[in-house]
């Protein structure tokens, strides 16, 4: 397997590609929105790697090697020596129709030769954790499902997904990786910590919440976010996201991210479904649990994988982003440092996908770094 | 330097080497500015969170505090339901200490509340209630339970009388920790109880055994299971055994009649249980037929299924002969032996029932002619066999299908069946006519009497048993009253004035039951004294709708229907309360009709009312009329003797109209004399009416015999009946019959004058 980053920037479009151009499998690409909602740029990498599946996804920022850049394009093209890459998409119109559409997209890739799936899917027209579950029953147990929702910088207005020489809203794109020769290592850590008390979902539907404690929940982020940073809503919302878990079934619960907000209804929409009944807790992050957070995730790949990756996928909260500042760089090292200077792309995302690591069992995840390591073993 | 300050200084680097110091300065400020930003979001959230936590803290307090308090109800509660409930209760610990322990223990161990007081041990208590002999009655496992201290390792359940008689139940359940808890139940009202059915089972049993009729159990299909002694004789049987291994299913090889059994089963699975079954039954052992009553039952489990039949077997021979000789007596006329009203009902309804045009049926009704002078004359034993004779000749005449039947009395009627003409009908009557018109010979008297018949044919003139017979019965009146000795058939015009008739009958019977008959009193004054010396009750009827009745009108058909008997007793019992409660000396003057004599119950019944009322027979004044001294019979002689023996006085009513014969008042004892009202209307006018009274006052005076004057109208009347020696007068001028017992004390002064 073999990589090559490229590079658009509008004063000077694309770099090169180290590769013949007939042995790209795979193109990744992750944009500012405004440089992907320009058409040439995408149109041009297509006719840079005409043999490619190309796929990408407008981002809150791109991620490569320790660098988080803002505007432009980062793409990475993947040539592999003994793996299929085979591609399916769909478009989504509405979120509850989030399971039926991952699960006709899991049909789509199912194979016995199947071993994991790469979703980037529309960051706001999607319930991500339904996604998922479809995708899941589409291609049956065993298969790891990795990716992200896209993002719009912190804008929650528009994303953009890629399929080909085109881009549109609403779309949600697979990408099926066969074979044994590939080699996967998954991480995922937030670095958050719960404070305050456990409040109840008592009225929610699917992943709209209306009441915590019976209080609108929108009045508890408000007053959680003070009225400097009320304006800034839904995004704002990110930097405390919450903790849900079913007070009857095991585990340490997930942490799910604003999408939305509607100020007359006093409802909050999340990344992913919002049971009523389960119980939540406000999450704050401090810097240096953010950056431990990245190092973890970043370590679980790498041990996870068990040989030199080939290259390595990040993807992060746009919450991280929003609560470091200038300081993001500082979780790009991190990780980058335990993965030992692999090739490494991805992007601020409004979800991340992966398998949680005790499991195995793929999620959606909000306010994590989610990294995957890629290498293909030798023939 | 700051790994930051270094990526500032980094990014502010410009293209020629030289640092970009706004730059560096403006990413330098935004740093800060997210810093400051940070802080004021976290001092904001642990703010926040303080306050939120302290809220929570406040309303886990209040909680806490509401908590505490319902525990504390809870225990109140749990405290006092411990010590009400009727079990007593001890907790005791591993080291063999009474930890708890509810007020009933005291009374049920008989231990005071001092011993039981700061923890004291079991072997304490046991030692104690040895001491004070409430084991002498324990067993030997209670006792050696006592013996090892109470020890406690598994649950145990003892028994225990106590000395007082009491039957304790004690309990022991080991907790798992060593300790154990005990529990003493009374039991005594359950052993009672045991003993109770104990005993009623051996009551059961011996009645069982002994009785006298037959007892059995079987299985719901047929099987015998028991047999008590006299059941096994009622079926010819020495032992129950022997039955039992001879007989398989009773109930099959039982009936005579096959269809009983499916009838006593389906009475059985319908009600449960069958009463008074009564079936011909062969006996068992000897194929004789006797008759039974049944009364089976079923016993079912505790879930409603039947489990078997209980019952008792009667023999009802004797009871089935007689049932049927009263069921035939029933319809018979004993007189006669003919058919009954009963049984003529009954087939005249069955008979209905049938008719079809072409094919009726005929009702003659029959009344004998001069059959109560043939009684009156010769006797009630010559009228009887004249009857029997009567009876037997209707036989004679009428075919196997046809009924005769009497109705009562002189009343005969005959249905006539297969009558497809008005002819057919008629032939009969004529048939039964001639028969009746040939004389009678009877104990060597040849008696005529004939007979008078009503009748009516269905379909023509009705088609229920009523509106049949009704009609024949009006066709006979019709015949009575104009036609006597022919047949009469029914026609529609007959109705009408029967129906008016009838309905002052309806009417004349509600009347009584409804009360609306009413007594007047009119005063009947001696000019001696100068006031009433007696009243007389004046009947009246108050009909709803035409007013006052008077009796004239009434009495006559209160005679026939037999309703003046009792008419008359309330009468009697009404006048003399009345006459009770108005004084102390005056009297009270009743009519009593002839049909009050006749059936002999007017001694009884004036003897009852005055032993009622309290009123002394001298104030009682009993009215009778001529027409009752007209037969000139024994039994009126007899009774009018016997009601003055009692020291009632008897008064001749309207005395100088009809007969009149003279020589009454010396055949007759009577008291009271009253002139007819219509010699003293006349008294001034006609010199002869005069006479005659003044005779009726020179007798009266001669045979010792009140007279009255009645219906006396003003003084020229009064003064020519003084002059002529009567003292006493009834009449309009003395006082109108009123509702009470008056009498103006005013007239008086007027009289006196007078």
């Amino acid at each position: 397997m073999r990589t090559s980053s490229l590079t658009w920037t509008g004063e000077s479009g694309w770099t090169s590609v180290d590769l013949p151009r007939d042995s790209i499998d795979l193109v990744l690409y992750f944009g500012a929105r405004d440089a992907l909602s320009r058409s040439e740029p995408i149109v041009e990498l297509s006719a840079l790697c005409p043999t490619a599946i190309i796929v990408g996804c407008s981002t809150g920022g791109q991620i490569v090697g320790l660098e988080m850049r803002e505007g432009g394009i980062d793409a990475v093209a993947i040539a592999f020596d003994r793996t299929d890459v085979r591609l399916a998409s769909a478009a989504i119109d509405a979120s509850d129709q989030s399971h039926d559409v991952g699960k006709s997209l899991g049909h789509s890739l199912a194979s016995p030769h199947l071993n994991a799936v790469l979703v980037f899917s529309d960051g706001l027209k999607v319930n991500g954790s339904a996604l998922v579950d479809g995708i899941l029953a589409g291609t049956g147990p065993g298969v790891a499902v990795a990716g992200g929702l896209a993002g719009d910088d912190a804008r929650f207005e528009t994303t953009l997904v890629g399929v080909g020489g085109r881009l549109g809203t609403a779309v949600v794109a697979a990408i099926g990786l066969y074979g044994d020769a590939i080699r996967l290592g998954f991480g995922s850590a937030g670095g958050w910590n719960v404070f305050g008390p456990r409040r109840k979902i008592t009225k929610s539907s699917g992943n709209v919440v209306y009441e915590l404690d019976g209080e609108p929940a929108l009045d508890l982020y408000e007053r959680y976010l003070g009225p400097e940073e009320v304006e800034g809503l839904p995004s704002s919302a990110l930097l405390f996201p919450l903790q849900i878990r079913n007070p009857t079934g095991p585990g340490p619960g997930v942490v799910r991210t604003v999408l939305a907000v509607d100020r007359a209804e006093r409802s909050m929409t999340f990344a992913g479904d919002m049971p009523e009944g389960w119980i939540s807790q406000l999450m704050r992050g401090t810097h240096e649990g953010l950056v431990e957070g990245a190092a973890v995730a970043a370590k679980q790949a790498s041990t996870e994988l068990g040989m030199p990756a080939e290259l390595s996928i990040l993807v992060s909260c746009i919450g991280r982003k929003l609560l470091m500042g200038q300081r993001i760089g500082d979780e790009l090292e991190a990780a980058s440092e335990e993965l030992g200077g692999s090739p490494t792309i991805g992007f601020y995302s409004y979800g991340e996908i992966s398998p949680l690591a005790p499991t195995g069992f793929s999620e959606l995840h909000n306010q994590t770094m989610t990294v995957m390591t890629l290498s293909e073993t030798a023939a | 330097m700051h790994r930051l300050l270094a990526k500032q200084v980094s990014k502010a680097v410009k293209d020629d080497g030289n640092v970009d110091l706004d730059r560096l300065l403006s990413l330098v400020s935004a740093a800060y500015e997210e810093a400051d930003r940070d802080r004021r979001r976290t001092d904001r959230s642990i703010t926040l969170m303080i306050e939120e936590v302290e809220a929570l803290n406040r309303g886990l307090e209040d909680e806490v505090t509401a908590r505490t308090s319902e525990l504390q109800a809870v225990r109140r509660l749990l405290e006092a339901t411990f010590n009400s409930i009727a079990q007593g209760i001890m907790m005791v610990s591993k080291d063999g200490r009474v930890l708890v322990w509810n007020r009933r223990v005291v009374e049920l161990l008989g231990v005071p509340v001092s011993l039981l007081r700061d923890q004291p041990e079991l072997r304490i208590i046991l030692a104690y209630q040895r001491r004070q002999g409430e084991f002498i009655h324990a067993d030997k496992m209670l006792l050696s339970w006592i013996e090892a201290d109470g020890e406690v390792e598994h649950s145990q359940i003892f028994e225990l009388t106590r000395p007082n008689g009491m039957a304790l139940e004690m309990r022991t359940a080991p907790v798992g920790d060593g300790s154990f808890v005990l529990t003493y139940t009374d039991i005594t009202a359950q052993k009672e109880r045991e003993a109770a059915i104990l005993r009623a089972e051996s009551d059961y049993r011996s009645l069982f055994e002994n009785a006298v009729v037959g007892v059995y159990r079987s299985s719901v299909d047929g099987r015998q299971l028991r047999a008590n002694p006299a059941l096994v004789r009622l079926n010819g049987y020495s032992s129950e055994t022997e039955m039992l291994t001879s007989v398989r299913d009773i109930s099959r090889e039982w009936y005579v009649d096959p269809t009983r059994r499916a009838a006593f089963s389906r009475l059985m699975r319908e009600d449960g249980r069958v009463t008074d079954f009564v079936s011909q039954v062969y006996r068992h052992k000897t194929r004789e037929k006797i008759w039974v009553s049944e009364t089976a039952w079923t016993i079912f489990d505790k879930d409603g299924n039947a489990l078997y039949y209980e019952g008792t077997v009667i023999d009802a021979t004797d009871r089935k002969m007689a049932a049927e000789r009263i069921e035939f007596l029933a319809h018979r006329d004993p007189l006669t032996g003919i058919a009954n009203r009963e049984l003529f009902q009954q087939r005249l309804r069955q008979m209905v029932a049938r008719v079809k045009p072409g094919r009726g049926i005929a009702v003659h009704c029959i009344d004998l002619d001069h059959f109560k002078e043939v009684n009156d004359t010769l006797g009630h034993p010559v009228g009887d066999a004249l009857l029997r004779e009567v009876a037997q000749r209707l036989q004679r005449t009428v075919r196997r299908v046809d009924l005769v039947a009497r109705l009562g009395g002189d009343e005969f009627a005959v249905i006539q069946g297969r009558v497809s003409s008005g002819e057919d009908a008629a032939t009969l009557a004529a048939r039964i006519r001639k028969e009746l018109e040939a004389p009678f010979d009877v104990d060597g008297l040849h008696i005529s009497v004939g007979g008078t018949i009503g009748v009516a044919i269905a379909p023509e003139h009705g088609t229920t048993l009523d509106a049949l017979f009704q009609n024949a019965d009006l066709a006979l009146y019709e015949a009575k009253a104009h036609a006597r000795g022919a047949a009469v058939f029914f026609d529609e015009g007959l109705g009408v004035q029967f129906q008016r008739r009838r309905l002052l009958e309806t009417e004349l019977r509600m009347a009584h039951a409804d009360g609306q008959f009413e007594l007047f009193y009119q005063p009947i004054v001696d000019m001696r004294a100068g006031q009433p010396v007696a009243f007389e009750a004046l009947l009246r009827w108050h009909h709803p709708t035409r007013g006052y009745v008077p009796p004239a009108e009434f009495v006559p058909i209160a005679e026939d229907i037999g309703l003046i008997m009792r008419i008359g007793e309330w009468v009697l019992t009404t006048g003399c309360h009345a006459i009770k409660n108005h004084d102390q000396t005056s009297s009270i003057s009743i009519n009593v009709s002839p049909a009050q004599f006749r059936d002999n119950s007017i001694v009884p019944t004036v003897i009852r009312v005055l032993a009622e009322s309290g009123l002394s027979p001298r104030r009682l004044i009993i009215e009778i009329t001529e027409s009752l001294l007209l037969k000139n019979d024994e039994t009126t002689r007899a009774q009018i003797d016997h009601l003055r023996m009692l020291g009632v006085r008897i008064a001749l009513d309207d005395f100088g109209t009809g007969h009149s014969a003279l020589s009454y008042l010396q055949q007759f004892k009577f008291d009271i004399v009253k002139i007819d009202r219509s010699f003293v209307a006349s008294i001034a006018t006609n010199p002869t009416n005069a006479a005659i009274v003044r005779a009726i006052l020179d007798i009266g005076r001669t045979l010792n015999i009140e007279v009255v004057a009645e219906g006396v109208e003003d003084l020229e009347q009064i003064s020519r009946l003084t002059d002529a020696g009567c003292h006493r007068f009834q009449g309009y001028y003395f006082g109108r019959p009123a509702h009470r017992p008056i009498w103006e004390e005013g007239d008086v002064q007027f009289l006196r004058i007078a």
